[in-house]
């Protein structure tokens, strides 16, 4: 169960990881935030561009973003999009978002997917994470 | 034997004042530096890739870092 520093931002310590984002052969690696309070994963929608998935072919949504405004939300939900993150890899259920020219867009790793295989843990005052890959010990059944 | 090591911040405090000369830009970044940036994550990698990066880091970098964010 290898810990993980928090990174350093503008805006203090934050529990960012690196995972890649794969589409077939086509994969970037990429910085996001670990976020127990993000119900799906969110990514910025120039790596959809990387991965070769075409926006005229996605299902778009609108959402609504922090600041009051809103963004375009790209899916292709027939297309395998798969994130690894160490060694581990699994199904992508997230979103691309079409940021604003002047927004701040950050990765997000959210509950449908990132906290699904793992253990996560943060220990906020030591500003370190714990993310469980392979639990040593039994895990309660579901 | 559980495996109790810490990994390395992915943006250490090096990087990060790195980034603050990339505002609003995209960046390719390897061995904990940035070696191009771009308008866009597409640009960004071919820009890596014309000084032999084939593997970077690619991300957009705050164009206000000064603002809290609430994502």
């Amino acid at each position: 169960m290898p810990w993980y520093d928090y990174s350093v931002t503008p805006n203090g310590s934050k529990p960012l990881v690196t995972v890649r984002l794969w589409h077939g052969a086509r994969q970037v690696k990429l910085v996001a935030l670990v976020d127990s309070g993000a119900d799906v994963s969110a990514m910025d929608a120039s790596y959809a561009d990387l991965l070769g998935l075409d926006r005229a072919q996605a299902v778009v949504d609108e959402i609504t973003t922090a600041g009051g405004g809103s963004a375009r939300c790209l899916r292709w939900p027939n297309v395998v999009l798969e994130i690894q993150f160490e060694t581990a890899r699994y199904s992508f259920k997230g979103v691309f978002v079409e940021f604003p020219a002047d927004a701040d867009p950050v990765n997000l790793l959210g509950r449908a997917d990132f906290f699904q295989p793992f253990i996560v843990q943060f220990w906020d005052a030591a500003e370190v994470m714990n993310i469980d890959i392979s639990p040593d010990y039994p895990r309660p059944a579901p | 034997m559980p495996d109790t090591t810490k990994r390395p911040q992915v943006i250490d405090k090096e990087l990060a004042d790195q980034l603050m000369n990339y505002k609003g830009r995209w960046v390719a970044v390897d061995k904990g530096r940035v070696v191009a940036d771009g308008d866009s994550a597409t640009d960004a990698v071919e820009a890596a890739k014309g000084v032999g990066v084939t593997d970077p880091l690619v991300f957009r970098v705050s164009a206000h870092p000064e603002r809290l964010s609430l994502l």
